[in-house]
This record gives C-alpha cells, sequence and structure tokens, in this order.
C-alpha cells in the first residue's frame, strides 16, 4: 500500500515486532513488542488505532517530546512482563496541542488534530 | 490463440485448490495481534488458555469445546471510517480468525469458563486431580 507523504513516521528501532525475551529475577521475563498500528487522517485530524490487548487504561502512556508521540503500555500476567511501545514522528500539519486518546477493550485511538494552516481552505471566486 | 482466446496458466482444478488454500491462510492468519500466541498455562488451580482479540466485543467471539477440542472463531468488522483516507495500515482490516487447540489432559474440559477484558479472552478450565499410579492386580490364569 503506497503510504502518504505526511504520514506519521513510526521509529522502527523502537518498533521490534519480535518479541525479545529478558530475564529478569528468578521467575520474572519480560517480552517486549511492537504495537500495529493503523494511521488515518481526514481534513481536520490524524487518527492512529494501535492494538495493546490486556492493557488496563493506568498501565498506559502516551507521550509527546518535541515532535515524537510515544506509546508505552505494559502488561503483568503472573511473571511474565509485556512492555509494548511504538513512537511516532509527527508532521508538522499535527497539532500536538491537540491530542485525544481513548483505550477500548485493548484498542487504542489517537487523534491528533491539524493545524488549521493544513486544513483546505475554501477560495471564494468571485 | 485464436481470436483472443487465451489459455489459463493453471487448469481450473489446480486455480480453485490454490484459491481455496489462501482463503484457508488469510482466515488462519489474522493479523497485527490478533488472535496470535494461542497456548495453554497451569495458573493457580486452573488451566489456562489467552488469545488476544482486541477491539473486539463478546457478541464478536464463539467459542466452543467439543471433546478434548477448544475452538475459537471470531470475527472483527474494522471498515475505515467514514470520511477518512487510510495512510498506513497494519492491523488488516475486517479479519475472521479460527484458532483451535487441544486441551491439556491436566484440565476438565466440561469445567471451562471464558472473560474477555481489555481485548484478551481469557479460558479457565478447571484442573483434573491428579491421581497417582494404580496397580492392576492380575487375575490367575484358569488351568
Amino acid at each position: 500500500m503506497e503510504e502518504h507523504e505526511h504520514a506519521p513516521q513510526t521509529q522502527d528501532s523502537l518498533a521490534t515486532s519480535e518479541p525479545a525475551p529478558v530475564a529478569r529475577g528468578r521467575d520474572e521475563r519480560i517480552v517486549r513488542r511492537t504495537i500495529p498500528c493503523d494511521v488515518l487522517e481526514n481534513d481536520t485530524a490524524f487518527l492512529v488505532i494501535g492494538e495493546l490487548p490486556g492493557v488496563a487504561r493506568e498501565d498506559l502512556t502516551v507521550e509527546i517530546q518535541a515532535n515524537t508521540l510515544i506509546v508505552r503500555g505494559e502488561r503483568r500476567i503472573d511473571s511474565e512482563i509485556t512492555k509494548f511501545e511504538r513512537s511516532f514522528v509527527v508532521p508538522d500539519a499535527a497539532d500536538v496541542d491537540q491530542v485525544q486518546a481513548t483505550l477500548d477493550a485493548g484498542l487504542l485511538r489517537l487523534e491528533i488534530g491539524k493545524t488549521s494552516r493544513s486544513r483546505p481552505k475554501r477560495i471564494p471566486v468571485g | 490463440m485464436i481470436f483472443g482466446v487465451r489459455r489459463p496458466a493453471f487448469d481450473p482444478l489446480t486455480l480453485n485448490l490454490l484459491n481455496e488454500w489462501m482463503r484457508e491462510m488469510a482466515y488462519e492468519m489474522g493479523s497485527g495481534t490478533f488472535g496470535d500466541q494461542p497456548g495453554f498455562e497451569n495458573e493457580d488451580g486452573s488451566v489456562v488458555l489467552r488469545v488476544e482479540v482486541p477491539g473486539l466485543d463478546a457478541s464478536d467471539i464463539d467459542v466452543q469445546v467439543h471433546g478434548r477440542t477448544v475452538t475459537i472463531r471470531a470475527d472483527r468488522k474494522d471498515s475505515v471510517p467514514a470520511g477518512m483516507r487510510v495512510l498506513r495500515r497494519e492491523r488488516g482490516g475486517d479479519v475472521s480468525m479460527v484458532r483451535t487447540a487441544t486441551i491439556p489432559s491436566s484440565a476438565d474440559p466440561d469445567q471451562c469458563h471464558a472473560e474477555l477484558k481489555n481485548g484478551l479472552l481469557v479460558l479457565h478450565f478447571s484442573q483434573r486431580e491428579r491421581t497417582g499410579p494404580r496397580r492392576i492386580t492380575l487375575d490367575e490364569g484358569r488351568p
């Protein structure tokens, strides 16, 4: 599928697709996973939909550092801790002061508004 | 070739089998984390199976136990919201999933309950009481 020029870019160094178990403690193990995401847009906003199965709201953080959006989630089942992480470089058209996040049934929805300058403007023809 | 009639590269039977196989592959594979990592674990006196089903409601999921086999079917309708354009697609859109697993002998297939929380389906099977080795007495053969 062709990707849009100004789509949020993923930082692949953080987006490891293969689980990488790391031993910690005697019986505990940590598994790191990426977050599969769809990225959509309309004229007014970007919409990022990511899968975080088993992650509770209190175990999820969404941060913006400079022009990077970082999503981190954690799921603990018995002695296994699964850490989900994904970051996006947000495009200039995104307004980082207008970000709304919801988590429902293991699905994260991030809506990022677009700056007014990037929205299409209809010019009346006189 | 006469008048634009082209012979198919595969004979129809081969093509049908190939199509069928590809459909089954797509059905089994799913996408994203949807339905990944099935596997039984022993936990606190029960045998547990977890299946990831992000974005699904209980009404989208069907769980059936038949003998020592558990089958989980799930359908995800994930169409693009009206007015949105796709920039990146990793989750796969509409997906149907079937997962079949053999219930381990340590679990009782008749004692199962399922819960769905935060996009994670968890099946709990009661653990069967472990029985020790049983000695079989031999009848003496009659002369």
